[in-house]
């Protein structure tokens, strides 16, 4: 059996690439040109997610296949379906959960993004407008210069505080949502894959163990085919670890916003987070690599 | 039986799973010693025991994400209120694209043209209908 699509290459470098957390500067309370930065970060770490949780009810089809052979000699893709039925909705139920985070992170990076709250086009239409009013050119840039800032202000303050109202009511629940994804992921898909393990290693050691005498050369292929199997489960364990740093970084970083949310100085929350970027380059890698 | 709780199935799946291991390294280490119907009997007993371990280990998942539901809706309200703070700066910029076809009409105006003042006069009705309310 396949294993489930890769996540996007593009993504995950993405996501490191937006997560050097190194630069912050905050001028002020929150600066929202950081923020937005790791919250596009964190929303694009979250999308990764799905072909991990996908991964658990994969797992079950080919555990069901190993145990089918070794039970019934036979199965098809029903058989299969029908007991991962359950691992199904509970995995489907993990994706709807990322997604809400997902979706806030998203909202909050919009929210955030410098380039979005800036009325300059708007305000650059308005300068031309004024200019065949009668005003000289130097007039005009006058309003226009006055009309930028006030408008840029007024959008900025505005913005400022619901940011501000989101991270401080919100970093609880989204700390245990984090918490509780990487309990699933490091726990529950962990003991999935140990599942699946000793029932290929059950599976290929009682095959080659009844028939080695009699078929010693198809013994040799049947362990091969073992030994690829236990490769890739153990890449997926590792991609397992890579995934829970993520999450770490991305609930670590939120609480980070949270406690600097009425601090000034930005370069201690910037040294704080200097060590999240470096480690999620590394497991934004190892994603790509295992998925 | 009270209900089990996250923690309580992922515990027993873990058992489950460590016996299945158990009764798998006795069946290989006596393999000769044993007959087959006795070996059938011991894997049919470890495939019993993995496929609990991994029904108490979905279990724990769907446990774990009922636990979280509470804090999923909070945030969902969250993000509703910040995709509104975005449509309405949205609709701030919408309101200074007003403010130019009101001053163009102004200008048309100024200028005495008939043309340009039907133009400016379509263009500040075609962008009205903004809602700024609180």
């Amino acid at each position: 059996m396949k294993p489930e699509s890769k996540v996007r290459k593009g993504q995950t470098r993405h996501c490191s690439n937006a997560l050097i957390l190194g630069s912050l500067a905050v001028a002020g309370c929150l600066p929202p040109s950081e923020v937005g930065r790791f919250a596009k970060s964190a929303s694009e770490a979250t999308a990764d997610f799905p072909p991990v949780a996908r991964e658990m009810y994969a797992s079950c089809l080919r555990f069901e296949g190993f145990k089918a052979q070794r039970t019934s000699g036979w199965y098809d893709n029903e058989s299969l379906r029908m007991p991962c039925a359950s691992r199904d909705t509970a995995v489907a139920g993990v994706l709807a959960a990322n997604k809400v985070l997902s979706a806030y992170f998203s909202a909050l990076a919009k929210l955030a993004d410098d380039q979005f709250v800036s009325a300059d086009r708007e305000i650059g239409g308005l300068a031309a407008i004024v200019k065949k009013s009668g005003l000289n050119d130097a007039q005009v840039d006058a309003v226009a210069g006055l009309t930028k800032y006030l408008a840029t202000m007024a959008i900025d303050g505005y913005r400022r505080g619901k940011i501000g109202d989101a991270i401080a009511s919100q970093n609880g629940n989204v700390v245990l949502v984090t918490t509780g994804l990487r309990t699933i992921i490091s726990r529950d898909y962990r003991q999935i894959l140990n599942i699946e393990s000793r029932a290929a290693n059950d599976f290929y050691r009682s095959a080659v163990t009844e028939n080695r005498e009699r078929e010693p050369l198809a013994a040799i292929l049947v362990l091969k085919d073992r030994d690829d199997r236990v490769a890739e489960l153990r890449k997926r364990a590792e991609a397992v670890d890579a995934y829970v740093r993520a999450l770490d970084a991305v609930r670590d970083g939120h609480q980070k916003l949270y406690d600097h949310r009425n601090k000034l100085r930005a370069k201690v929350l910037a040294a704080e987070l200097r060590d999240q970027s470096a480690a999620l380059e590394k497991i934004a890698r190892q994603l790509e690599q295992a998925f | 039986m009270p209900e089990l709780d996250a923690a309580e199935a992922r515990k027993l799946a873990r058992s489950f799973y460590d016996l299945a291991g158990k009764l798998g390294k006795f069946r290989f280490d006596n393999w000769t010693q044993l007959s087959a119907t006795e070996r059938g009997e011991l894997e049919s007993l470890e495939w019993t025991l993995l496929t609990q371990s991994s029904d108490l280990t979905t279990r724990a998942i769907s446990l774990g994400t009922a636990d979280m539901q509470r804090s999923l809706q909070d945030i969902s309200r969250a993000t509703t209120k910040m995709t509104r703070a975005v449509q309405r700066v949205d609709d701030v910029k919408k309101v200074i694209r007003i403010g130019n076809k009101a001053l163009r009409l102004g200008a048309a105006v100024f200028t005495g043209n008939a043309a340009a003042i039907a133009a400016a006069v379509s263009a500040a009705l075609a962008a009205s209908g903004v809602d700024d309310s609180e």
